[in-house]
């Protein structure tokens, strides 16, 4: 009667914890997995800002957080070439259900919720990997709090952007 | 530093055959109608938690806890939540669904590299208006017994609330009673 075999959400998500402990340990990385650094630091690098106080605070988290971003790159185009699923794609279905078909709309509102999304984690000091998977690992205060209000905005936000138009 | 790469790649291979880094499995737990993406997170940070304690205790691991500065966290927080709904992905999958060729999320990497620019170019005006900073604190105990059996009523809640959205959809109306135990 239960659907979800073969329950794919609790082995990877028992998976992604081992991992994350794994990569915590002071003989691999001797820090846990995160990811929104790696934007603040390229951009500083791009812009030739590597003088600035913010570069120099997160020179050594942005340059791995960058490291794990490529090779989350590298790892999405595999597993979809192996799975024969790589498709060029620009709007989502259930985009196209509640927002309509055109692309251009579609990428514009994705560079702004990109940037309202790393403007968010920088001003947090961490994103879903960073807080949420990490600083949940070490029942950090902070990343708590993060979730907490993360949930909430998330689920107002998606109800009044997609919600009316269903 | 390769340890990063590695941990990028593997972390894609697994995420994607949950679909977490597609657009719509996100979104749709933004609508509270898809619960994979929660239910791993939940799992995942439930079986580490409680392995990362031990790991910390045998002093194989350091703790890396980022620090409570309220007004950030919570303003972060709330435009964090805000541009997940619109952009249907988070800092870390954003990479992982362009390499599957979802071309949105490299229109949003593009606003993610703004942004960091911004926020580099705001941050020593911006800095002293984020707080007030009340340190890294996280929520082990003092004494080692407490934190254990704190950590493990953690964990056991993550795996348990993990399991609870695992039942049908409850917007479906079910008289199946069961369901209250």
């Amino acid at each position: 009667m239960r659907s979800g075999w073969p329950r794919r959400w609790l082995w990877t998500g028992i998976a992604l914890g081992l991992l994350n402990v794994a990569v915590a340990n002071v003989h691999l990385a001797g820090r846990p997995i995160g990811a929104s650094t790696g934007y603040p630091w390229a951009a500083a690098v791009l812009a030739g800002l590597r003088d600035s106080l913010y570069f120099r605070e997160i020179d050594v988290a942005g340059a791995w957080e960058l490291l794990f971003l490529a090779g989350g790159f590298v790892g999405g185009l595999l597993g979809a070439f192996v799975t024969r699923s790589f498709r060029l794609r620009t709007v989502p279905a259930l985009w196209e259900r509640t927002r309509g078909p055109g692309g251009g709309r579609r990428l514009a509102w994705a560079f702004a919720g990109g940037f309202v999304l790393v403007l968010g984690a920088r001003l947090a000091g961490g994103c879903s990997s960073g807080h949420v998977l990490s600083g949940g690992m070490q029942l950090a205060a902070s990343s708590l709090l993060f979730a907490v209000f993360v949930l909430l905005s998330f689920v107002v936000t998606a109800r009044w952007f997609y919600g009316g138009a269903r | 530093m390769i340890v990063a790469f590695l941990a990028g790649v593997v972390v894609a291979l697994l995420i994607q055959r949950v679909g977490i880094t597609r657009f719509d499995r996100v979104v749709g737990f933004g609508l509270l109608e898809d619960f994979e993406a929660p239910k791993t997170v939940l799992v995942a940070v439930g079986v580490s938690s409680i392995l990362f304690l031990l790991e910390f205790q045998l002093g194989w691991a350091v703790l890396n806890v980022k620090p409570l500065i309220v007004a950030g966290v919570v303003g972060g927080g709330i435009l964090f939540g805000a541009g997940m709904a619109v952009l249907g992905y988070c800092p870390g999958t954003m990479p992982m669904a362009l390499g599957e060729g979802s071309l949105d999320a490299g229109a949003g990497m593009a606003g993610g590299l703004l942004a960091g620019l911004a926020f580099t170019e705001a941050y020593p005006r911006l800095a002293p208006l984020l707080g007030p900073d009340l340190g890294d604190v996280n929520l082990y105990a003092r004494s080692v017994g407490a934190t254990w059996g704190w950590v493990s009523l953690f964990s056991v809640a993550c795996l348990a609330a993990a399991f609870l959205l695992d039942r049908p959809r409850p917007i479906s109306p079910s008289p199946d009673s069961r369901a209250a135990i």
